[in-house]
């Protein structure tokens, strides 16, 4: 197990680094002018006092001695200064990665709360009006995008009762607030996520459902619950497990649109603000950070399987 | 469009009676949303001279009312502010922004109102006249002297490292130093200026190289000189981070793409005219809200108190929110035609016939696109200067003689100048930015839609090309923006700049990144130098009109129409001052006002 687990750190290492080339590569092949952008275009600006402007951001020089830059200070977590704000990137990344995981942590729960119970049910009442409708459900919240349930969100309540969803708090300033600003966006995306977390969960509790060792626990006498919760979950929930940890870096990607909706200062509003501004620096390490949770989420997932059943074995 | 006639016979009528023009309600103001309602006027007899000498306070409570104190007016940033050295970066939004808590020498005047009334009234001569604002006068002995005196116990902000020093003439020697080196363009607009020094212990002289009538219009101006201490320019990072100023605001937090507050600055020079300190409010308080449905909602929920407000939603918020004070201006985008630089630097056919470009306006329905771009709301036509500009000449008027005829649709006569020309029909191309202003200007997609339309009917076939923003249209090198236009006839936006004479300067002289077509006619540059040196403000208006006359008459460039813009505010609040620059911050958010028993918070 210890062996496994380090030659797939080690293993890390090769694609993080094929990523911050790509990722260096990718934002530099974006349409425009970083200049333009960063200067404005209210000023008409010479040839000359264009190349003024990019040699004091830095970008007239070689691109593998800005890569060098790019990669030497990630390994030491500094993704040098935006371009925008000449501020270092670190210290947004410090204000604004709280935001999304915070966000992205309550989507996944919320996503838990309401696909596991459900999904349980319509595989122990298979073919019943609750499997129906939980089928017809999940296959709804697949389909609704989040950017629509967002939109819909901000547009009806507020039509029919002029209500507005909160605005952003800080979880220092206002523990409660700061909960049912974030509540309203996770939901939105907890919705979307619970619809393949039901079917799944559906699915894998029938397949467990019909094993030789679930039809000893009924010819034992144990109680349903019993039989459902103790025996039958445990392992249902493996590839569910799997499932939910992948879902960790689509929550932080799909996050940009709903948290552009809902005004939510984290890592998806940013990466949009510096996707359009030209920030190259922003955007290197938005992405890097993404790839890196992607890269990790993955590693988390095959140890808790390694872990959760012994009938793994990657040695 | 009867509706847009009965708003422009009150601006005819020599003073606007604007419902709340740019309050740009929210800082919104210092976007893109809000500069799209900056500005708003049209000819008027009444204009007077910018003048030399002291000059009144902007704005303030007018007859008895007392005005309404206190509170937190609450607006919304579309954009997360990244950015505050204006001279560094000198974008619409950071010069904006910085208008909160730094000053300029001069600012634009903003309106007296009638406390009564939310309406703003505003003379058409206060468009750009400069006011004091660090500066309390200014003196002009000869034409190439300018002597401002700074206004008596004149302080910065009480924060670290300032803690409420006075101000001295050498923090503006030192600012206008920055302004020259930091700029991207090393400061063109003021080239004009040979020194700038301390000659008192209150006072600054800027000594010309020649005269310069535009002067005193870009010393007020949020594009140019801003004034920041010593302090703060030797410490670039606090500079680009915060705002530690002079001006009625001090900024008191701020984190990037959430919010950011101000409180008032209770040492702020400016009284209104009952001797009342101005700000009114507190404090004011922006969160940052990109998404325009959720400001909306805010608004409507009574979370804000003004927004910007996109046409398609006046009709919603009116039965939403029968209260809300829903005001209109002019949109401040100028939106053109222009030709390749082609058949200017070597004459090559069609476009260097004058009489194709003619009946390429002349093939144009400006009514028709009014009535698209506003959902029928309103607009007027621009001419070269954009409509609500003071400078701005009716391209209908009289005073366009002949020209007047081509800003009209005629069909017959547009078939009858290619006929001349010796074209029966034209094959051409019809080039715009698809992907650039969606949001930030939704009618302009659909007029670049519709005008190929009404082109074809007079016999001009203009194929679409579209092309991608950043790469093909403002590219700086090959550019179609920027004198990279190959062929046919490409559709622009442009911000205007607050002087004709910069404007024209960008537009007709030669190399100007500007000058979309290469345009170079001798007569046309003989009168903007003109204007740069007049200093008497009619002649110099009068100057504008004739370049704004040759250009119709050769249709160099082909003005399009500017839709109305929107902006609503809350029944209980009063915004009394209408600025006429985007320097919103000091012009306007002073005299916001706030019945703080009537909000809800």
């Amino acid at each position: 197990m210890t062996t496994y687990i380090i030659r797939r750190i080690l293993l890390m290492i090769p694609t993080l680094l094929l990523v911050t080339v790509l990722v260096f590569l990718i934002v530099r092949l974006l349409p425009g002018d970083a200049v333009e952008t960063i200067i404005g275009q209210y000023t008409p600006l010479t040839q000359g006092d264009r190349a003024a402007v990019k040699h004091e951001l830095g970008l007239d020089r070689p691109w593998w001695k800005q890569y060098g830059d790019f990669v030497g200070g990630a390994l030491h977590g500094d993704f040098g200064k935006s371009l925008q704000s000449q501020q270092p990137i670190s210290k947004d990344l410090k204000n604004r990665l709280p935001v999304s995981f915070e966000l992205g942590a309550l989507a996944i729960i919320i996503s838990i709360i309401i696909a596991i119970p459900i999904g349980v049910l319509a595989a122990i009442r298979q073919d019943s009006i609750l499997d129906q409708i939980a089928r017809s459900s999940s296959i709804a919240m697949l389909a609704i995008p989040s950017f629509w349930l967002g939109t819909m969100i901000n547009v009806y309540p507020n039509t029919w009762f002029n209500w507005a969803p909160p605005t952003y708090v800080p979880f220092r300033e206002d523990p409660m607030g700061n909960l049912w600003f974030f509540f309203i966006p996770a939901a939105v995306l907890g919705v979307g996520l619970a619809g393949a977390v039901m079917r799944l969960t559906r699915a894998q509790m029938l397949e467990v459902l019909r094993q030789d060792y679930i039809r000893t626990a009924w010819a034992k006498g144990l109680r349903e619950r019993s039989v459902v919760i103790r025996h039958a979950m445990k392992n249902a929930m493996i590839p569910v497990l799997t499932l939910v940890a992948l879902e960790v870096p689509i929550v932080v990607g799909g996050a940009i649109v709903v948290e552009t909706i809902f005004s939510v200062p984290g890592m998806g509003f940013y990466l949009v603000t510096a996707a359009n501004t030209h920030d190259y620096p922003e955007l290197q390490a938005v992405t890097l950070l993404l790839a890196l949770v992607v890269v990790v989420s993955n590693l988390l997932v095959d140890v808790a399987y390694a872990y959760l059943d012994p009938r793994i074995r990657y040695s | 469009m009867a509706e847009t006639g009965s708003y422009w016979d009150r601006i005819v009528s020599q003073r606007v009676s604007r419902r709340r023009a740019l309050q740009m309600a929210a800082i919104g103001g210092a976007s893109a949303g809000a500069i799209a309602v900056v500005g708003c006027g049209g000819s008027s007899s009444d204009n007077k001279t910018p003048g030399s000498g002291s000059t009144p306070s902007s704005g303030g409570t007018q007859g008895s009312q007392k005005p309404l104190l206190g509170g937190t007016w609450r607006g919304a940033l579309n954009d997360p502010q990244s950015k505050f050295d204006a001279q560094k970066f000198p974008t619409f939004t950071v010069q904006g922004i910085n208008s909160f808590s730094y000053s300029r020498l001069l600012r634009s005047a903003s309106a007296l109102n009638d406390p009564t009334t939310p309406d703003i009234d505003l003379k058409e001569s206060d468009w750009y006249r400069p006011v004091p604002d660090l500066a309390s006068k200014f003196e002009n002995p000869d034409p190439t002297t300018f002597i401002f005196t700074l206004q008596d116990g004149a302080k910065w902000h009480n924060i670290d490292p300032l803690n409420g020093r006075a101000v001295t003439p050498d923090d503006i020697v030192q600012s206008f130093n920055y302004y020259r080196t930091a700029r991207p363009d090393k400061g063109k607009n003021l080239d004009s200026v040979d020194s700038v020094t301390a000659t008192g212990a209150n006072q600054v002289t800027f000594k010309l190289k020649e005269s310069f009538g535009p002067f005193t219009i870009i010393i007020s101006s949020p594009s140019d000189l801003w004034i920041y201490a010593p302090e703060m320019i030797n410490n670039p990072d606090k500079l680009n981070s915060t705002m530690i100023g002079t001006g009625p605001f001090v900024m008191k937090g701020y984190q990037q793409g959430v919010s950011m507050q101000f409180d008032k600055n209770a040492d702020w020079w400016e009284k209104d005219a009952q001797g009342n300190p101005v700000p009114y409010v507190d404090k004011l308080n922006f969160p940052v809200i990109p998404d325009k449905n959720n400001e909306f909602s805010q608004f409507t929920a009574g979370k804000l108190e003004g927004i910007t407000l996109p046409a398609e939603l006046v009709d919603p918020l009116k039965q939403q929110k029968s209260d809300a004070i829903v005001t209109q201006s002019i949109a401040n985008l100028l939106n053109f035609l222009f030709f390749p630089p082609a058949a200017y630097d070597s004459k090559e056919p069609p476009f260097n016939d004058e009489r194709v470009r003619q009946a390429v306006s002349m093939a144009i329905d400006r009514e028709a696109l009014i009535g698209l771009a506003s959902g029928d709301t309103g607009g007027k036509k621009h001419n070269l200067i954009n409509a609500g500009f003071l400078w701005y000449l009716d391209p209908e008027s009289s005073q366009m003689g002949d020209a007047a005829k081509f800003f009209k649709r005629d069909v017959q006569a547009a078939k009858q100048l290619l006929s001349a020309a010796g074209h029966d029909s034209l094959d051409t191309k019809w080039h715009y930015t698809n992907n650039a202003y969606v949001t930030a200007v939704p009618y302009y997609n659909p007029l670049a839609e519709a005008i190929p339309a009404m082109l074809r009917d007079a016999g001009i076939n203009a194929t679409t090309v579209t092309h991608d923003y950043q790469s093909e249209w403002i590219n700086p090198s090959g550019g179609i923006f920027y004198g990279g236009l190959k062929d046919g006839i490409a559709f622009a936006l442009e911000t205007p700049v607050n002087h004709p004479w910069i404007q024209f300067t960008y537009e007709f002289t030669q190399g100007n990144s500007r000058n979309h077509s290469h345009i170079n006619d001798q007569e046309i540059i003989d009168l903007v130098n003109q204007i740069g040196k007049e200093t008497d403000f009619d002649k110099g208006r009068d100057l504008a009109y004739q370049v704004q006359e040759k250009n119709g008459q050769h249709m160099y460039y082909v003005p399009l129409v500017g839709p109305f813009g929107f902006a609503a505010q809350q029944s209980y609040t009063r915004t009394w001052a209408a600025p006429t620059s985007y320097g919103i911050g000091s012009e306007s958010y002073p005299y916001y006002q706030i019945d703080t028993t009537k909000q809800k918070l």
